[in-house]
């Protein structure tokens, strides 16, 4: 077409692709994203190597798009524009009523279940001490009213029906789909924009657990509440849908409690030891949920004065550090293991120089079906 | 490099630009052979030696038979510059194939890596040779223009594919205006708007259908094949715009590749508006050749049957393409035997509906490469078993339902309806620079929210 101040139109789009230019050289790097959740890519390395086989190329790419001016911007512009046009229910994050932003559920195919229950079940074969499996269900499974009325299944329901049946007799299942569903407000068990479940549903959970040995669980009453509001989960650093209000963290504490947590990692020589369960530094930073029991680590050891001399293995995945605090009111001694980091020795190893009266394990249901860590058991 | 990346957009492009024009006349075209070479050799750079010896031999090839007066001669240097370009794309693209048919895929050591753009590009020089062997075209005197045009970055990958004698008065003549640049950067962005925006959620769409596991019954099956059919439409005209923009940009008028072919109605028309350079190439050096329309039924439908053969193959070293050829071998010659007045009696509406039907069911064909997926898609596509539409798949045409619906206008001639009443009014003229910035920023934040996107014609 003929425009009519074409030296305008031309000056306008080229000045827009050479002003983004300018701006990424100009403007200062970012390491880390604190709304997306990671690190950004690293400047790449020339290599006669990382040239000979490409990847240089890629990591260009990889850098030029997680360091562009306005990068955070652009990613939410994105996201919203697909909402707009309809997508709300088809990505990794599933965007609800509510500012609700629910994991997608979890695939279907069952030969990591498969695989993941097996281990377990061949481990908890020969274990003396008693072995619990509490399987945490997603919350587009329990939070059911608050998805998009056009939505893909959840199959919780008959993958958790699945696990419970493949657990068979040597494992006591722990079923807390149920329980969650049965609750007077279920949409106060998870987070809005996290995929664990908040404080409020690893009580429910604990209070199941008890349930299960049949034996009393200390009070929601005991409990007194400190709530850090402005939590955004790793649902929300997910979506780009950067307007979506944050969560609040709730920190429950038993006045009467006292533990002491120690933390083992396999790169760090010294264990680091704290005073209580919480630990609050976090609360101050952009990433709060590694307030519960400081984020993955390869396992984490809590001494209490609870009123038992009982000693308690948990093997699991991150659903374990809220449900930490309750289980420290009934054991005198817990220690969490995470197999994803926990490379030393197999559980069994373990278990010969520590003994453990019961064992529980703690494991979201995209763990079960997805990770593959479980394979360390034995 | 991939036009739809943020290197190319935001870093590429500006700095040819700005040195191009920096540059006086007589070192533009060896700054834009440098360009091409950068632009072809960024990502697999270990691929220029085979396109810069091509490039070479051809040249060489051509002057020496532009010198020869003797006709033998000049057929032996037509003869070996056909033997090296079609030796190479036929070694790099179905040594594979060839061995894995006859069951011999045990002599390689892995799969041959395919040179970006090799079908392309030996298109491109097969056309120059065999010009220059029957005297339509001189052969380029200068081996730095003839480089340049072979390597012509805005088109050297997926096309469209260009006669040297459509660049051979621009490559010496052309004249660089704003009113070009103005055109060519919303042709750019009109481009990439169309694979961005458009082709990739498509794209997302036929391969979330295709991966469901319990099937998605046939209405869902035929919205997956629609999904797949905008899909390729907007990812290969939106590259076609994108070359035609960018070669505008350097003063270049590259020819129109795509004529709106979802809005044929007839498969003979259809190929009239799909990937225009292409069918040409066929017609004007395989079909003609061979002899054409021009010596009775039985030569036509053979010839009609070497040339889609080859179309096929073309597309890719795989049954599937092949088939896809042929299935357009069978309408084209059905719609031959049927004669134009007899179809002409059908309604119009009626025309147009079953030519997209055709379509989008041959480029199921071409879409699926495992035969064994090819035969339990097509059985969706016509089996009430899976019923009218799964759960599953109705929520993922439902999500993209507005896409669907949007790109299916805009596959229509709508926009030219639109410029011819609109044209010449202000509001056109501030709304496509306007439009195009939008598009460069939604296309932006899309390439920055996502990694990895190729364009579909990479492959082949």
């Amino acid at each position: 077409m003929q425009f009519r101040h074409p030296r305008a139109v031309a000056l306008l789009l080229a000045g827009a692709l050479a002003a983004g230019q300018a701006a990424f050289w100009l403007l200062p790097r970012e390491t880390l994203s604190e709304k997306e959740k990671r690190v950004l890519a690293a400047a790449p390395q020339p290599t006669a190597a990382s040239l000979a086989d490409g990847s240089l190329f890629a990591d260009i790419d990889r850098y030029l798009a997680d360091h562009f001016p306005g990068r955070e911007a652009l990613v939410g512009l994105n996201a919203y524009q697909r909402q707009a046009e309809g997508q709300n229910a088809v990505g990794e994050i599933v965007r609800g009523a509510d500012g609700w932003l629910f994991p997608a559920p979890v695939s279907a195919d069952r030969q990591i279940l498969w695989d993941n229950m097996q281990a377990i079940t061949a481990f908890a074969a020969q274990q003396d001490a008693p072995v619990y499996l509490m399987a945490v269900p997603s919350a587009g499974a329990v939070v059911s009213d608050k998805l998009p009325r056009l939505h893909l299944p959840y199959p919780d329901d008959t993958l958790l029906e699945e696990a419970r049946r493949l657990a068979g007799d040597s494992v006591q299942w722990v079923d807390l789909l149920e329980a969650f569903r049965e609750a007077d407000r279920p949409e106060t068990l998870y987070y809005r924009t996290d995929h664990h479940w908040t404080t409020a549903g690893a009580y429910r959970a604990y209070a199941r657990l008890m349930e299960e040995k049949q034996a009393s669980s200390v009070p929601q009453e005991a409990f007194a509440v400190e709530r850090a509001p402005g939590f955004y989960g790793t649902s929300y650093a997910k979506s780009g849908l950067w307007l979506t209000a944050p969560d609040t963290l709730e920190l429950w504490t038993d006045p009467a409690l006292q533990a002491t947590v120690t933390v083992y990692d396999a790169n760090r020589e010294e264990p680091v030891t704290q005073q209580g369960l919480y630990f609050r530094a976090y609360l101050e930073q952009a990433d709060k949920y590694p307030v519960f029991l400081s984020g993955n680590h390869a396992r984490v050891h809590i001494q209490t004065n609870a009123d038992s001399d009982r000693r308690l293995l948990v093997v699991k995945d991150s659903y374990a550090h809220a449900l930490a605090p309750f289980l420290a009111e009934e054991y005198r001694t817990i220690d969490l293991i995470d197999l994803r980091y926990f490379k030393r020795q197999t559980i069994s190893d373990w278990l010969a120089e520590n003994p453990a009266d019961e064992i529980l394990f703690v494991y979201g249901l995209s763990s079960l079906t997805g990770d593959t860590a479980l394979q360390w058991l034995a | 490099m991939s036009f739809a990346s943020l290197i190319f957009l935001y870093f590429f492009l500006p700095a040819v630009l700005a040195g191009y024009y920096i540059l006086p006349r007589r070192w533009r075209n060896p700054f834009l052979l440098a360009a091409n070479l950068v632009f072809y050799g960024w990502g697999e750079p270990w691929f220029l030696p085979v396109i810069l010896l091509t490039a070479l031999v051809n040249w060489l090839i051509g002057r020496r038979m532009a010198a020869c007066t003797v006709r033998r001669a000049r057929r032996r240097w037509l003869i070996a510059a056909l033997a090296l370009d079609l030796g190479l794309l036929v070694a790099f693209k179905y040594t594979g194939f060839v061995l894995q048919n006859l069951g011999l895929e045990g002599l390689l050591p892995g799969a041959i890596p395919l040179p970006l753009g090799i079908s392309f590009y030996t298109f491109q020089v097969v056309s120059y040779v065999l010009d220059v062997y029957r005297h339509a075209v001189p052969a380029e005197d200068s081996p730095v223009r003839f480089a340049a045009y072979m390597t012509f970055f805005p088109q050297l990958i997926a096309g469209p594919i260009v006669r040297y004698g459509e660049l051979r008065g621009q490559l010496t003549g052309r004249e660089e205006t704003w009113n070009k640049l103005a055109n060519g950067f919303c042709l750019l962005l009109c481009g990439l708007g169309k694979k961005m925006l458009l082709a990739n959620p498509m794209g997302a769409l036929w391969n979330g259908l295709r991966a469901l596991p319990d099937g998605t019954g046939v209405l869902g099956a035929w919205a997956g094949a629609a999904a797949f059919t905008l899909q390729i439409y907007f990812d290969f005209s939106g590259y076609s715009d994108m070359a035609r923009g960018l070669g505008r940009l350097f003063g270049f008028e590259l020819p129109v590749n795509f004529r709106y072919p979802y809005a044929a109605h007839s498969i003979r028309e259809f190929w009239r508006r799909w990937h225009i350079t292409l069918s040409r190439w066929f017609r004007d050096y395989v079909y003609f050749p061979l002899g054409g329309s021009r010596r009775g039924m039985a030569r036509t439908v053979r010839n009609l049957l070497i040339v889609w053969a080859l179309t096929g193959l073309w597309h890719g070293a795989a049954w599937n393409y092949v088939l896809w050829g042929l299935y357009y071998f069978v309408l084209l010659t059905a719609e031959r035997l049927l004669g134009e007045a007899r179809l002409a009696r059908l309604p119009y509406a009626l025309r147009r509906v079953l030519t997209l039907a055709l379509v989008a069911f041959g480029w199921v064909l071409f879409g699926i490469e495992d035969p064994g997926a090819l035969g339990a898609y097509i059985a969706s596509l016509f089996s009430p078993a899976g019923g009218l539409i799964s759960r599953e798949a109705a929520v993922w045409v439902l999500s993209y339902l507005p896409l669907l619906l949007a790109g299916a206008v805009l596959s229509q001639p709508v926009s030219v309806r639109l410029r011819r009443r609109w044209g010449r009014t202000a509001a056109l003229r501030w709304g496509v620079p306007a439009g195009s910035l939008a598009l460069l920023v939604l296309c932006t934040a899309a390439l920055a929210a996502q990694s990895y996107n190729p364009f579909l014609y990479f492959r082949f």
